[in-house]
């Protein structure tokens, strides 16, 4: 609903001022059968240093039926972030991540405390008693970012610029799972942008064992 | 086969080589199906031990992986990976170790280097000596793999240290030691042994035999079936499989069953087969004696009739108490006894009808009608005064005293190859020269009747001292051409002889009568034995029907054992027969007187008659000379 609500926004602001400010970017993230990918992130460095503008904060990666909602989560430098608890069983929350360690030990019924995201990287996030759980905070210092909707289709607002376009997915088959790319934006309306990827097959899906994976090797 | 001339050992040994021959067939034929079935069952169990043995190496690496992500998990230990103080993971790493009774451990950084190690065989932030094994651990979440660290075997288990990524790769080695190895050998019943080849060069690490350590075992393809091989000792039937190969390394199993222990059922039943082998043997031994013991004795009893019927003993009769070939062949013995025996007694009774001679001519022969024409010599006997004495004596006491005396005679020409052709009371009829040829036959005759002059003088002793009347016997003796045949009806034959010279033969034989002489011969005689027998001429007598005078002769003695005196005798008598012959009848007279003289000469008595007769009838001087036989 919210990112619907973004969504209208921008749509607006693109109509009203469409040769002074913003170009909408539109894209889609599949796979070779055409298959959308969801969640992954999208950051966008323009040659002007722009201070981007906070959004919403603090952000939320919930956990619901023993899994991170959402499985990837991207914020900007500085933004936090709430994990509340909408099972009915404790959870231990991690990570171990160079970029931001932290620890919620086992809780529940409780909002614990919104955790800062202080510098740029991937933060990993585990359960200590759920092998399975694994949660992604994108951290970015990027401008501008969005995230691949369930139909794999992200947009972003950008003034007509040079920017490093920059795709991001745990899974994705590059060095330091990234795709980047340069783009040109002038007034003209841009060009949708496709990427199509390949995941690495894993086992390690972030959701709980069913009688098919029950036997999996990071249980 | 000297040592085996006995029926009874020649069958023995045919019937036990036979035997063995066959048990011998039998038990290579056993020998060599039982090998090739023990080998073949010992090469599909090894394929299946092979599998065996593979699952349980891989049921020990589930088994320990399972442990390894275990400890990886500890969240403690994660913390302490979160502090990246060396000291204190290192520690941490050999605690987790411990858990687990891992040999040997490695953590492992997610870009392959080498964050602690154990052995601190390598330094800090090097590459991991099997990056392949990680990188395998990193696609499928573990890896397990037989490595050779410091020349040692260790199962190296490859896990990740997860928060909840890879943050760390922990591996931990597990040596393969004997105690693993025994415990699999009592899993799967067979020999292990792990070796390495690293550049062609074999090197055993560990076994469950009890080899030299530099045991080098040639190659052989693993894919075969199975292969022999020695130790020094022992002989193993092995399976090679191959547990890891890289480029120039290979870990291989040897998995090997000993060969001797797959055969001692095999041997046990060796040992049955022996023992049935020979009870069979002593069994065929005895069946075998019993059988030479059934065919050789009769053969043996047949053996000894043969014998005794060789010897002439016809009634001995074999006693063979079976119905077989055998039982047959004794019966058709003892009917040939039985016939023989009859021919024997016909042939005895032949013998005392006829001459024995005749007996075998007419037994060996056909018995045809006829006869033929031979010179013969037929001898003639008589007893002089029998007809008187048989008036004095009983009838029995008489054909007793006949049948002594023809028994002796008949010996008597029986020995001197006469033949015997009649009985005539007491008078006796023989002849030689037939049926048989004989040469000498008038020799033959003379010297028979001289023996049966003797045999007489023998029983004439008898005879005085039973009290009887003395006998004496005359024999007349003639030599010429007969005929000679069997003479008769088909019925009743007689062996017989017809012709004149025999008719002379029985005059001479009354003659002696006349002569006062024992036997009698004509010229014709004489002419064969003169240089063998001494005789004295007597007379000329006239046959009748005939013209031309016969001289006639007494025998004296045979030549051998003439005495001077009845030298002397015969020459006296022979000038006292010139002188009267050439009618000096003076002269004759005084030498005939003489020898009567001297010698009681019968003879010359008949001459001193003569003489007087000769006195008295001066006319009938010459026909006087002549006596006429048929007086």
């Amino acid at each position: 609903m919210l990112k619907n609500i973004r969504y209208l926004l921008s749509l607006g602001a693109l109509t009203f001022s469409v040769s002074t400010f913003a170009l909408t970017l539109n894209g889609t993230v599949t796979n070779y059968d055409g298959d959308p990918i969801f969640e992954a992130v999208i950051t966008a460095v323009g040659s002007i240093k722009t201070k981007s503008s906070q959004t919403t904060s603090p952000r939320k990666m919930d956990q619901k039926n023993r899994e991170f909602v959402s499985h990837i989560l991207a914020v900007q430098v500085g933004e936090s972030v709430v994990f509340p608890n909408s099972d009915n069983i404790q959870h231990h929350i991690y990570s171990f991540s160079p970029a931001n360690s932290f620890e919620i030990q086992l809780y529940k019924d409780i909002s614990p405390k919104p955790i800062t995201f202080d510098k740029a990287g991937i933060v990993v996030l585990g359960c200590n008693i759920h092998d399975w759980m694994v949660g992604y905070v994108y951290v970015t210092d990027a401008p501008y970012f969005a995230q691949t909707n369930e139909k794999g289709e992200w947009s972003l607002n950008l003034p007509a610029d040079d920017y490093t376009l920059t795709l991001w997915h745990p899974n994705l088959d590059t060095p330091n799972n990234v795709l980047v790319q340069q783009i040109k934006l002038t007034t003209e309306k841009p060009v949708p942008i496709e990427h199509k990827i390949t995941l690495k097959t894993t086992s390690r899906t972030g959701k709980p064992p069913t009688d098919d994976n029950q036997n999996s090797l990071y249980q | 086969m000297r040592h085996f001339t006995r029926f009874r050992s020649r069958l023995l040994f045919y019937i036990i080589g036979l035997f063995l021959l066959t048990l011998s067939c039998v038990f290579g034929v056993v020998n060599q199906v039982f090998r090739q079935n023990s080998e073949d069952s010992i090469r599909r169990e090894l394929i299946v031990t092979e599998r065996i043995f593979l699952r349980l190496l891989h049921e020990r690496s589930s088994q320990l992986t399972q442990q390894a992500s275990a400890l990886a998990s500890d969240f403690a230990f994660k913390r302490v990976m979160a502090t990246r103080d060396n000291a204190t993971i290192s520690s941490a790493l050999t605690n987790l170790s411990t858990r687990v009774k891992a040999d040997v451990s490695f953590l492992v950084a997610t870009d392959y280097g080498v964050m602690i190690d154990s052995f601190a065989a390598q330094k800090m932030g090097q590459l991991f000596f099997a990056p392949e094994l990680i990188k395998q651990a990193e696609a499928k979440g573990k890896a397990a793999q037989l490595v050779l660290i410091n020349q040692k075997l260790y199962q190296l288990i490859v896990v990740p240290v997860l928060a909840p990524e890879p943050i760390a790769w922990l591996c931990l080695g597990f040596t393969i030691d004997n105690e693993v190895l025994a415990q699999l050998k009592q899993l799967t019943q067979v020999e292990i042994s792990l070796l390495s080849e690293q550049n062609t060069a074999l090197r055993l690490h560990v076994s469950t035999l009890d080899l030299p350590v530099n045991q080098i075992l040639p190659l052989y393809e693993t894919n075969a079936d199975g292969f022999f091989w020695h130790t020094d000792n022992e002989l193993y039937l092995s399976r090679l499989v191959i547990l890891e190969q890289s480029e120039n390394k290979k870990i291989v199993a040897v998995i090997e069953r000993s060969w001797q222990k797959s055969l001692e059922n095999f041997h046990q039943l060796q040992w049955l087969l022996l023992i049935i082998a020979l009870m069979s043997i002593v069994g065929a031994c005895l069946a075998a004696f019993w059988l030479a013991k059934t065919v050789s004795k009769p053969v043996q009893i047949l053996a000894q009739g043969v014998q005794a019927i060789g010897q002439g003993d016809y009634r001995f009769q074999v006693n063979i108490n079976s119905h077989d070939e055998i039982g047959k062949l004794g019966t058709a013995f003892n009917n040939m006894g039985v016939q023989l025996l009859e021919k024997e007694k016909i042939r005895t009774l032949l013998g005392k009808m006829v001459s024995p001679a005749v007996a075998n001519e007419l037994l060996n022969n056909d018995v045809v009608l006829g006869g033929e024409v031979r010179e013969i010599t037929a001898l003639f006997t008589d007893l002089a005064g029998f007809t008187r004495i048989a008036e004095q004596i009983s009838p029995q006491d008489l054909v007793a005293l006949l049948n002594n005396y023809l028994t002796y005679m008949s010996s008597d020409i029986s020995q001197h190859a006469g033949v015997l052709d009649k009985f005539i009371g007491d008078a006796i009829v023989a002849f030689w020269g037939a049926p048989l040829d004989d040469n000498l036959h008038a020799k033959h005759a003379v010297c028979c009747a001289l023996a049966m002059q003797k045999t007489l003088q023998k029983l004439r002793d008898e005879w005085k001292e039973r009290g009887l009347p003395l006998l004496t016997m005359r024999i007349g003796i003639n030599t010429g051409c007969a005929v000679v045949g069997n003479i008769g009806s088909i019925d009743r034959l007689d062996y017989t002889m017809i012709g004149d010279m025999v008719n002379l033969a029985a005059r001479l034989e009354g003659a002696n009568k006349y002569y006062g002489s024992e036997i009698l011969i004509s010229e014709f005689t004489f002419e064969q034995i003169k240089h063998d027998f001494l005789c004295r001429e007597l007379d000329n007598v006239r046959v009748q029907g005939k013209q031309k005078s016969v001289a006639i002769y007494e025998v004296i003695a045979e030549k051998s054992s003439v005495t001077i005196e009845q030298q002397a005798f015969c020459v006296a008598f022979s000038d006292a027969l010139k002188s009267f012959r050439v009618k000096q009848f003076d002269d004759a007279k005084v030498r005939f007187a003489e020898l009567v003289e001297r010698y009681q000469d019968d003879a010359s008595v008949l001459y001193l008659e003569r003489l007087e007769s000769q006195a008295t009838n001066t006319d009938g001087a010459n026909s006087a000379v002549i006596y006429d036989l048929s007086k």
